[in-house]
């Protein structure tokens, strides 16, 4: 019995019922918004892997330290023609590519969702699977998709998708790539420092952060960057949008935010904009993004239960110049959320909420369709 | 103790805005060990209700009165693990902890206790003295050819230390504790280890030959809490702050 050849990752009944309820409570959320299913390849090329990765960091966590073309990936595969491949780490990348060769050239923008299994390096032992299921849907084009609206409408099914899969206490924290790049400038933090800095972000590493805008404080000392440096300094400390938005005006660079303010008005008018908080302290692990870019945490789960931003430069590298933003919900982080959830009204021996045999009914999901 | 009712209040306020529970309770990986007295003691500073030594000793895991703090004693190489999991939304550990785990935890504040070096360290009969430093001692040469055999807690760490060194052929052997005895039995050449005192490494006739880095306790978060738990962990961040900038001056 135990000898059976079972690899991966695999769902028994109960487990995979939630799991398709996510996925259709998804689909419809994405649907209703006239995004079409894709079936994105479960193989890609090495160079497609590559897309995704972060620089340093992915290949440090890929267990590679000379890092070897596609280390960032879990799986190799030798084609029977000789090819190597690789299975997919993230969806965007190859559905974009889809998108831009077939589907642009006939309409644009493109409205397209898809789920399906990610595959992900992670440190042996730490108890969390390289399989992923992962639900996503992305907006590809000129013109629709290149502005605030675009951004707005995805951040929108963000929270919407959430609330219609019965997620109910969570956030996400909302930052912009070039917003960082302009409170480094107004610092004028260059060179190792800036580097230094900006990976010390990404690692969540705030002591050597603080350490290094510390230095560069003492060596600015008396130039005109204080007011960048002061920004810097309580960066981390920022809890409320306001707060955020305030300090960004104090030193002088919230023309770089002006996008993510209308945004944030936006959702507010909607009436989400309890679930979205201003945070720059956000640097996105792929390296692709160029604009938005957010990740959501809810009450029940350790680890990010949707991310997301804007790639324009991904298609670039497809040979297309069209703009595109998107989405990506972890189902598993769902599952893990809704479970507490249950629990929760289970041990206050109230009514339970959330029952995965009666959510069956499709209009349940239309319920909380945002205003708009 | 006025400052309990002000991190109480914050969790109360955070788990109205969700109108849920969860949100108005907050765990806090704590290490077994030299780092647990101090840990408790910085919290205790903080204003937090903490539980005295022999009595989290004896419980693992101990709910404050009103249960919105809980205190979860483990291993200190396992307090990222929680942390990471949201097992544990705050954490106490050395920085070579995580330095070793490469873990997805944010690390918030150098407590500033528990310091100690990362050191290579060989047996003193087999040390020389640097021939351009006469101050500073050298490794010791391999008993076979150029393959240094390093004993330690810490492979990726000794591994990451001695990648650049292009002489040595270093082979890295993962032991569990008491490194001291691995020159001395002749498992290998030198030890890569944590040093206080140095007193147990004199003790076994062991110098330190290189010193790696300084490490000391870290405060750490998990990502998740961090966001849906920002205000309460704020708080405590800060007042831990305060405390140890008061303390260095």
């Amino acid at each position: 019995m135990d000898s059976l050849p079972i690899w991966g990752r695999y769902y028994l009944p109960a487990d995979a019922l939630i799991r398709r309820h996510i996925e259709s409570s998804l689909a419809r959320t994405f649907e209703a918004r006239g995004y079409q299913g894709i079936v994105p390849p479960l193989l890609v090329g090495l160079n497609m892997a590559a897309l995704g990765q972060t620089g340093s960091s992915a290949l440090e966590n890929s267990g590679f330290p000379n890092g070897p073309v596609g280390a960032g990936t879990s799986y190799a595969v030798l084609a029977r023609d000789g090819n190597l491949l690789t299975l997919r780490s993230d969806m965007t990348a190859p559905v974009a590519a889809l998108a831009v060769r077939h589907l642009l050239p006939y309409s644009s923008p493109v409205r397209l969702y898809y789920s399906g299994s990610v595959f992900r390096p992670q440190k042996p032992g730490s108890g969390k699977p390289e399989e992923r299921l992962q639900v996503g849907a992305e907006l590809i084009g000129t013109d629709a998709a290149s502005s605030d609206r675009a951004d707005c409408e995805i951040l929108t099914m963000a929270a919407e998708g959430l609330i219609n899969a019965g997620v109910r206490d969570f956030s996400i924290g909302l930052s912009d790539v070039r917003l960082l790049s302009a409170i480094l400038d107004a610092a004028g933090a260059e060179g190792d420092v800036r580097e230094g800095i900006w990976s010390a972000l990404a690692e969540r590493d705030y002591v050597l952060y603080g350490e290094l805008v510390s230095s560069l404080k003492n060596i600015a000392e008396g130039s005109q960057n204080g007011l960048g440096i002061d920004l810097l300094e309580c960066l981390l400390n920022l809890q409320s949008t306001a707060e955020a938005l305030d300090a960004l005006r104090a030193a002088g660079v919230s023309d770089a935010a002006t996008s993510l303010i209308s945004i944030l008005e936006a959702l507010e008018d909607r009436g989400l904009g309890k679930h979205f908080r201003l945070d720059l302290s956000i640097v996105r692990e792929f390296r692709y993004y160029t604009g938005v870019v957010f990740e959501g945490y809810a009450v029940g789960c350790g680890n990010a239960v949707i991310g997301g931003g804007r790639y324009d430069n991904l298609l670039a590298r497809f040979g297309s110049s069209a703009s595109a933003a998107g989405l990506a919900i972890d189902v598993d982080s769902v599952v893990s959320a809704l479970q507490e959830l249950e629990q929760l009204n289970t041990s206050e021996g109230g009514e339970r909420q959330w029952n995965m045999y009666r959510r069956s009914n499709p209009c349940s999901c239309r319920r909380v369709r945002s205003r708009h | 103790m006025e400052y309990v009712s002000a991190v109480e209040s914050v969790l109360v306020q955070e788990s109205q805005v969700a109108s849920l529970g969860m949100r108005n309770s907050l765990s806090i990986a704590l290490p077994k060990g030299r780092l647990l007295q101090p840990s408790l003691d910085a919290l205790e500073k903080a204003g937090l209700q903490v539980p005295g030594m022999d009595e989290i000793d004896r419980r693992l895991v101990y709910d404050t009165g009103n249960g919105k703090v809980r205190f979860i004693l483990v291993r200190p190489a396992d307090v990222p693990i929680y942390v990471e999991h949201g097992a544990a939304d705050l954490g106490v550990t050395g920085k070579d902890v995580l330095l070793e785990g490469n873990w997805d935890v944010c690390e918030l504040l150098d407590l500033g206790f528990g310091r100690c070096r990362l050191v290579v360290a060989a047996l003193g009969g087999m040390v020389a003295a640097d021939a351009h430093d006469p101050e500073s001692l050298k490794l010791p040469v391999p008993r076979s050819g150029h393959i240094l055999r390093a004993a330690t807690k810490f492979p990726t760490i000794a591994r990451r230390h001695f990648a650049p060194r292009r002489d040595l052929c270093v082979e890295i052997i993962k032991l569990n504790g008491a490194l001291e005895i691995a020159p001395i039995a002749g498992l290998s050449d030198v030890i890569v280890d944590i040093v206080d005192t140095g007193r147990t490494l004199a003790d076994n006739g062991l110098v330190p030959v290189e010193e790696i880095m300084q490490v000391s306790a870290r405060l750490i978060a998990n990502r998740a809490s961090l966001q849906l738990k920002a205000a309460a962990i704020h708080q405590i961040a800060l007042a831990l702050r305060n405390n140890i900038v008061n303390h260095s001056i």
